[in-house]
């Protein structure tokens, strides 16, 4: 995944395009207005939808001093302008499948239409798309299912990116886990591990966006997820129907013992040779916490 | 020459620290007086980039500069984002912070954009109140830094310059003269640059940006994706002749090239610093 990066200014750009229709700007007295008043002024002619911009800059000349070079309109549309390049950048760098699979367009539109249901209340971009895969899902794209699965799985990919690191408990300790503790032990996993159960196959769907393999929607397939950050990479692996139903136990803070008669149960194929190789692999991917 | 009031030492030349470049620093530790971090890239990731931080604050000096204080905005101080960015400062050990003369949004929203202040004598009055409760709550001098701005309110009264010296006056905050915003806004706005720099308190004056930018004709947009050009260059000389040698710093965040080329902008810097020595004889 692309890591998120904010820089220290304004991004390049040139004048937008104006709305096809002229903004009506009222020549007037200038009226005093009071800081509040200015700053509710030029936040809402930046980030209104087009629909309500003539009626936010209907009183340009109250606030906006007659310039230099440019008319106020025109100074207007350079921070207008700037505020859907923001919003569309950062998403499409959390929600790189969900920008490709809608195309530039569509997804703009998309976040744009977003951004004015869910305004970003942080001084951070990170938690800018926090709501974005309900609002997928209660969206009437074609697909919805799809795209909000493949949000999900970016959202929390984007999360783990920035969860704190603590150690893991080494395969070593794993495997000396001596069997008379295993009604009581809980294993908690680290932050830095999220389980994630879909119905297509999103994750290799996405592997195939970030090689650029041009990958076609997916039909449906159910597809279980282990998402984990290793030495600050970020890697994540298909797990097997009873692995996944084990790991989710534990994650839970089921008790060891109790958790592998549960999947032994359910999945009576499941022996001690393959869950000695299960707990072998996870002590090696440190998805526990030490 | 004028001495900063808090006798800050120079640091010499440095240059913003951006991921593109992280492989380069850590494989070949350059040269570099020190880097500067984009302050929110940072608070409230335990992830790689503070595991990148740790490693390169212990080689060199780390510089912090915000862009989300919003210290102009009519919303009251998020204390959330102090405490954060307390923590970092703690953790590189900084002697100030900066960030913007700016606000990015209120009404609980924010457009992440360093939206203009009006300079009013009502704006002042309310930016000072906050930055003198936001020097408490940090316990380090906040840097002011002149933003690059594309319009100016129906009613302003005082220019930029007056605004920051008085706001530094009635602060004590230090001032982050970005001598490349400077030329932007004075572009945009039709005054005098050099004026500009004639007349900023020179004593406040703690440290310089220096970028590139993108002509559009009638109006400069302060992009950041490009080499300094020679009327910036010009101005930073100026700075050197009326203030002494201050921190100075590269920008380069749109269209990064490889660490060799800002590197170079960055060497390209000290060089005016150098005396003029006239030819005799």
């Amino acid at each position: 995944m692309a890591e998120r990066e904010v820089v220290s200014n304004a991004k390049g750009m040139v004048l937008p395009e104006r709305s096809p229709a002229p903004v009506r700007v009222s020549r007037q007295k200038v009226q005093a207005h009071g800081l509040r008043q200015q700053q509710a002024w030029l936040q809402q002619v930046v980030t209104c939808p087009p629909d309500r911009l003539e009626e936010a800059m209907a009183n340009t000349g109250d606030f906006i001093k007659e310039g230099y070079g440019l008319d106020p309109e025109s100074r207007l549309w350079i921070y207008r302008g700037m505020f859907p390049l923001r919003m569309v950048e950062s998403l499409q760098i959390d929600f790189p499948g969900v920008a490709y699979t809608l195309g530039p367009e569509a997804f703009e539109a998309l976040v744009m239409s977003y951004v004015e249901e869910h305004p970003s209340s942080s001084w951070t971009l990170n938690h800018l798309g926090l709501h974005f895969p309900a609002y997928i899902a209660r969206s009437s794209l074609r697909g919805r299912t799809f795209l909000h699965q493949l949000a999900v799985l970016e959202l929390n990919l984007a999360q783990v990116f920035d969860e704190p690191e603590v150690p893991a408990l080494n395969p070593e300790a794993l495997q000396s886990l001596a069997p008379e503790g295993w009604d009581e032990l809980v294993l908690q996993p680290r932050p830095t591990s999220r389980l994630l159960k879909f119905d297509y196959p999103v994750s290799h769907y996405l592997h195939q966006v970030d090689n650029e393999l041009e990958p076609r929607r997916p039909v449906r397939h159910p597809q279980r997820i282990l998402i984990m950050r290793q030495g600050y990479q970020m890697n994540r692996v298909v797990l097997p129907e009873a692995g996944f139903h084990l790991l989710r136990d534990l994650f839970s803070g089921k008790k060891l013992a109790p958790a592998v008669e549960r999947v032994v149960r359910k999945f009576p194929a499941v022996g001690a040779p393959e869950l000695q190789r299960w707990f072998h692999q996870w002590g090696d991917w440190g998805i526990f916490r030490a | 020459m004028i001495v900063n009031k808090w006798g800050f030492p120079d640091l010499g030349f440095g240059m913003g620290l951006r991921t593109v470049h992280y492989s380069h620093i850590l494989e070949h530790w350059p040269q570099v007086d020190f880097f500067e971090i984009i302050v929110e890239n940072y608070m409230g990731s335990g992830g790689r980039p503070i595991y990148m931080l740790e490693q390169i604050a212990e080689r060199y000096p780390v510089l912090l500069h915000g862009v989300s204080l919003s210290v102009g905005s009519t919303d009251p101080i998020d204390f959330e984002y102090l405490k954060l960015l307390k923590n970092l400062i703690g953790l590189v050990k900084a002697r100030w912070v900066s960030d913007h003369l700016c606000w990015t949004g209120i009404l609980g929203r924010n457009t992440h954009d360093l939206l203009p202040m009006p300079l009013t004598q009502e704006s002042l009055e309310h930016v000072s109140r906050r930055l003198k409760v936001i020097q408490d709550y940090l316990e380090v001098p906040l840097v002011l830094e002149n933003p690059s701005t594309y319009l100016e309110w129906a009613q302003d009264q005082l220019t930029e310059w007056d605004y920051l010296n008085a706001l530094t006056q009635e602060t004590d905050c230090g001032l982050l003269l970005d001598v490349n915003n400077v030329y932007v806004s004075s572009y945009n706005h039709g005054f005098s640059a050099q004026e500009y720099i004639q007349k900023i308190s020179g004593e406040h004056v703690v440290y310089h940006h220096l970028s590139g930018h993108t002509n559009n004709g009638t109006y400069i947009v302060d992009t950041h994706d490009d080499h300094v050009i020679d009327e910036v260059w010009a101005l930073y000389t100026q700075c050197y002749q009326r203030l002494g040698a201050r921190t100075t710093m590269v920008e380069w965040d749109a269209e990064i090239p490889p660490f060799e080329v800002v590197h170079a902008e960055v060497l390209k810097a000290a060089t005016c610093r150098k005396p003029v020595v006239s030819k005799v004889g």
